[in-house]
């Protein structure tokens, strides 16, 4: 499996859309985040995190601005609409696949959160 | 402001050159006249308040997207933003290299999504440039292996037709054999006096009492050319050994290894060049004969003309050997006619009667038309000279076929060709590949070829009042008149040119043999009867079997007796007896059918198919006169007014 097949397939791109869904963040809270609540999407490297934002800004699944802050300037990620819909999809794709393996969603939902 | 642009500006450690940096400044910068080079992603992470081995991650992430500067720049900003933040949590350098990842890996999956981020335009340009890219790598690979290709092929000459030309003539006798008399017959005449290829009426005029002295002093040779005359068969051989002393003196050079290096197309003829110089010097001598009543002289050199003439069209033949052998059939028709006209009491009843008998059956009688089966040879051969042989009757164009279509002249008439230009080494095999490309392969071409003539021997099978406008010429005019086609097909039109009026001379000759059959049964007419008969329904059926045809209109021949004269002639290209009429210049342009010359035209210069331009008159409402021809009658009468 290619490293780009495995970033679009794997659970990195649902994890970062879940975690902006609770407000923008900038790549290394991003990356922080993930370190603890889903290793498994920093498989690649933390680097490899940035390919999955600049994915979701191809995608306009998340818009990126630069804002000014305590340790200089840093791009911010925000999720769009769009963004918000797509997760809503994974979820309830992730929930299907969930009960169709016997495991309560809730177990999927605070993998994510 | 961030941490790094607390960095001092001024570090030029790492800077690159002023070009490199130029690449590498904002478009503002520029606009300020500072060469900052701030796009630079190995400044850019130099200049980071970055451990070293921290920066070179973010430099060989950012680098290795391959991506434009600026890009690298933004990712190199972000990278370094991001371990920025991590060495301010706490998190030691060495624990955020592990977590950084492969830098290669993270370069290519950087580089999948920013292509993503592009616009569509700037994407769509991306494409096209890939696309250009890679056509003009597929057309310079293409034209490489075109190239090599090309200049490593060669021709395989499988088959050696010369020897097929040969073969027909080495089978003969040698008790048979007529060449070796003629060629003893040409060895042994002095040079001529003036130059014979344009002996015409004015060197005669002029040069007569050196031209008669030269032919009494050749006596001899050219009763050792009536001897060969009267042998059964030809008998030359390309490569005879035998001829060796003949070429010497010719200064030709044709030994067998040099026959073989070339086509058969441009195969030297020196023997055929001979005999037609010899054609020369009798009808010369003839027109002496005529002249001094030299009744003995006449009668031999009518039948070595006869001979040659039969002679010619011994072997395989080819277009060359047939026009030779027509016009030395036509000469000999030509003579003839002009004895019956001003001197006839040299030819006896018997001899006329001979002669009669023997024009009739000249090549077997019946129409005269070219024969072909020769030029079919020649064009394989040409084939296997030009072409690589895959075995199965296929190949393409090689640089021998290359040199060879540089020296093709494709005008028609030829002879207004461009001068020829010298490719060079460096243009030769790209213009030898390109012409290859566009050469029709090997069995294309010996198709087309094929094809061609086969439909125009069968369109110029029946006689000529039944001809209509050749599709197989126009076929050839098309090829000819296209700039691909003539490209395409250059083989094919390289034999064309010849036949084109092949067909019209057998026709033309045929015509005029008829003529003469029956102007003898008009003169033997005469001298039984004392008197031109009216019509020459009355030589039939002796001593003509049948009243001779008209070839233009399928009627019988006209004739009518003029000032108590006959006059034999055909209508012409205008299928309209206009009684006999015909203009000094319009005898020899009734001949030259066309299907375009049916209808009246203004005048104007025409091509008169021999390389010559010609005036040709308004209309054509005069007639081919066959016997006697004017120019005897004006001789006999001189009257600038005439038109007869």
């Amino acid at each position: 499996m290619s490293p780009e097949h495995q970033l679009l397939h794997g659970p990195a791109i649902p994890a970062v859309l879940k975690l902006l869904e609770q407000g923008a963040r900038s790549g290394y809270q991003v990356a922080a985040s993930l370190r603890t609540d889903c290793p498994e999407a920093l498989s690649q490297g933390e680097a490899s995190l940035y390919a999955v934002l600049y994915h979701l800004e191809a995608h306009r699944l998340a818009t990126a601005s630069w804002s000014d802050g305590p340790q200089g300037r840093r791009r911010v990620y925000e999720l769009t609409d769009r963004g918000r819909q797509r997760l809503a999809d994974e979820s309830r794709q992730w929930q299907a696949l969930a009960t169709l393996l016997g495991q309560p969603p809730e177990a999927i939902e605070r993998g994510l959160s | 402001m961030s941490d790094i642009d607390h960095k001092p500006r001024g570090d030029t450690s790492a800077r690159p050159g002023l070009i490199a940096r130029l690449g590498r400044t904002p478009l503002g910068d520029l606009l300020r006249g500072r060469i900052s080079g701030s796009m630079d992603a190995r400044q850019q992470t130099s200049q980071a308040q970055l451990p070293a081995d921290l920066a070179e991650l973010v430099f060989r992430a950012a680098h290795g997207t391959r991506l434009r500067h600026r890009e690298q720049h933004e990712i190199a900003q972000e990278l370094i933003a991001h371990l920025l933040d991590g060495l301010a949590a706490g998190e030691s350098p060495q624990w955020l290299r592990e977590q950084f990842g492969n830098p290669a890996a993270v370069a290519r999956l950087l580089r999948w999504s920013h292509l993503r981020r592009r616009s569509q335009p700037r994407r769509l340009l991306r494409r096209g440039f890939q696309a250009t890219v890679g056509l003009l790598l597929l057309l310079v690979a293409a034209v490489v292996f075109l190239i090599v290709r090309h200049t490593t092929s060669r021709p395989t000459l499988a088959h050696d037709y010369l020897a097929d030309l040969n073969q027909g003539d080495q089978s003969v006798p040698p008790g048979d054999r007529a060449w070796p008399l003629y060629r003893d017959a040409l060895m042994k005449l002095e040079r001529f006096p003036v130059d014979d290829v344009r002996l015409n009426e004015q060197a005669y005029l002029n040069d007569w009492p050196a031209i008669a002295a030269y032919l009494k002093r050749n006596r001899s040779a050219f009763n050792l050319a009536r001897q060969a005359a009267a042998k059964p068969r030809l008998g030359f051989r390309y490569g005879d050994p035998e001829d060796a002393p003949w070429l010497k003196m010719l200064a030709t050079n044709t030994s067998a290894a040099n026959l073989q290096q070339q086509p058969l197309y441009l195969l030297p003829t020196p023997h055929l060049d001979e005999l037609s110089r010899l054609r020369r010097l009798l009808l010369a001598d003839s027109r002496r004969a005529i002249a001094e009543d030299e009744a003995e002289v006449l009668l031999d050199d009518l039948q070595t003309l006869l001979g040659l003439a039969n002679h010619l069209r011994d072997g395989r033949p080819v277009l060359l050997t047939e026009l030779r052998a027509f016009a030395c059939f036509g000469t000999m028709l030509q003579l003839l006619g002009r004895a019956l006209t001003e001197n006839p009491s040299l030819l006896s009843d018997e001899a006329l009667v001979d002669l009669a008998h023997r024009i009739a059956t000249y090549s077997g009688g019946g129409t005269l038309r070219a024969r072909m089966d020769g030029e079919y040879l020649l064009f394989e051969d040409l084939l296997q000279r030009i072409y690589t042989d895959d075995g199965g009757g296929d190949g393409y164009l090689t640089p021998e076929g290359s040199e060879f279509f540089q020296h093709i002249d494709f005008q028609d008439p030829p002879g207004n060709a461009p001068p020829e230009v010298s490719w060079g080494p460096v243009v030769a095999p790209i213009k030898g590949a390109a012409l290859s490309l566009l050469t029709a392969r090997r069995r294309e071409a010996s198709y087309m070829a094929e094809r061609l003539m086969l439909r125009f021997e069968a369109e110029r099978a029946g006689p000529l009042w039944q001809w209509e406008e050749s599709t197989a010429e126009a076929q050839v005019g098309k090829l000819r008149d296209s700039a691909y086609l003539r490209i395409c097909y250059w083989p094919v039109l390289y034999v064309f040119p010849g036949l084109k009026h092949v067909a019209m001379q057998g026709e033309v000759l045929t015509q005029q043999r008829d003529a003469m059959l029956a102007a003898i049964a008009l003169e033997l007419y005469r001298r039984q009867h004392g008197s031109w008969p009216e019509s020459l329904a009355a030589l039939t059926p002796l001593p003509l079997p049948t009243l001779p045809m008209d070839r233009f209109s399928g009627q019988p021949l006209c004739y009518r007796l003029v000032n108590g004269r006959p006059l034999v002639y055909s209508t012409g290209v205008d299928r309209d007896d206009d009684g006999g009429r015909a203009h000094r210049m319009g005898n020899d342009l009734a001949q030259r059918w066309e299907p375009w010359k049916k209808v009246s035209r203004p005048p104007r210069l025409v091509h008169d198919g021999f390389g010559n331009r010609v005036y040709m008159p308004a209309g054509f409402d005069w007639d081919w006169i066959l016997w006697p021809s004017p120019e005897s009658l004006a001789r006999q009468e001189p009257d600038p007014d005439s038109e007869l």
